[in-house]
């Protein structure tokens, strides 16, 4: 070919070759941990989330919507007062021995 | 060197294992550098250029590994071809005055380099025919290259400008016409 060409010839031209590789390695490793990181990172921010909403779900207070409970309220309220008194008994047991008081 | 004795299979197959990748492209570079090194300056004229687009290519290739889908050297060769390639006409449309403007535009640029780059000891039948090469449009001029310089087939010269092989032995076919004409008229 009529081109003109350094001294060395294209020996420089293929060390600078390799070189580009290596470099390209290099950064591919670099990029490689980098989005590492990146997933690590967003798997624990993921997970502080959910633990934290979990947290919050199981520690707000209950409520109660079934219509079963509304009912059972309402039962309660217009109840005669010994039906009350005796499953009040039932769930808690009084001692109303004289000898215990 | 214990690189060269590697066969085509066994490179492509070396290759494709990710753990040998850069071993792999070292033995890529020490087979095809000195050829993708001149096919790229017959196309960007200066060696600065060319050494640039040379690494590119080869950067390219190793970035790119997991996208090729060859498994023989014929492939391999073309698909390294056409990064070249490819890269070699991004560098000249760098060059390019307008946006707007075809790459063909820079080939007075590129006439003016070469008269810069010829070396004092070239055969001055090969300057002739370089200096008409460069004149030529980039189709005809890349059909031209790669079957004359590169003595590629025109199947794989098909595979890198993805052009069908009967418009390239159009594009080949004028190339050769115009090169005789323009040498014939210097020598008048």
């Amino acid at each position: 070919m009529p081109y003109r060409l350094p001294e060395d010839g294209l020996e420089v031209t293929r060390i600078r070759c390799h070189a580009a590789v290596k470099r390209a390695e290099a950064e591919c490793r670099v990029r490689r941990r980098s989005y590492r990181w990146a997933v690590s990172l967003a798997t624990v921010v993921v997970g502080v989330f959910v633990v934290l909403a979990g947290l919050e779900y199981v520690g707000r207070d209950t409520e109660f919507t079934s219509p079963h409970y509304e009912k059972l309220m309402s039962m309660m309220e217009n109840a005669p007062v010994d039906v009350v008194y005796d499953m009040s008994v039932d769930a808690v047991e009084y001692y109303e021995d004289v000898s215990m008081l | 060197m214990k690189c060269e004795r590697a066969s085509s299979e066994d490179l492509v197959k070396s290759l494709k294992s990710s753990g040998d990748a850069v071993r792999a492209c070292d033995i890529m570079v020490e087979r095809y550098y000195e050829r993708l090194y001149w096919h790229i300056r017959r196309i960007v004229v200066l060696h600065e250029d060319a050494e640039d687009v040379l690494q590119d290519t080869f950067v390219a290739a190793y970035s790119s590994f997991e996208k090729f889908r060859g498994d023989n050297e014929g492939s391999l060769v073309a698909w390294l071809y056409k990064i070249a390639t490819n890269l070699s006409i991004r560098a000249l449309r760098r060059r390019r005055t307008s946006f707007f403007v075809s790459v063909d535009s820079v080939r007075n640029v590129l006439r003016a380099d070469f008269e810069g780059e010829i070396t004092p000891s070239a055969d001055e039948i090969a300057v002739k025919l370089q200096r008409a090469v460069i004149g030529l449009p980039m189709k005809q001029k890349l059909a031209f290259n790669l079957r004359y310089y590169d003595e590629l087939p025109f199947e794989t010269i098909s595979q890198i400008t993805g052009q069908s092989v009967s418009t390239l032995k159009t594009n080949y076919h004028y190339a050769v016409k115009r090169i005789k004409e323009e040498v014939t008229q210097i020598e008048l």
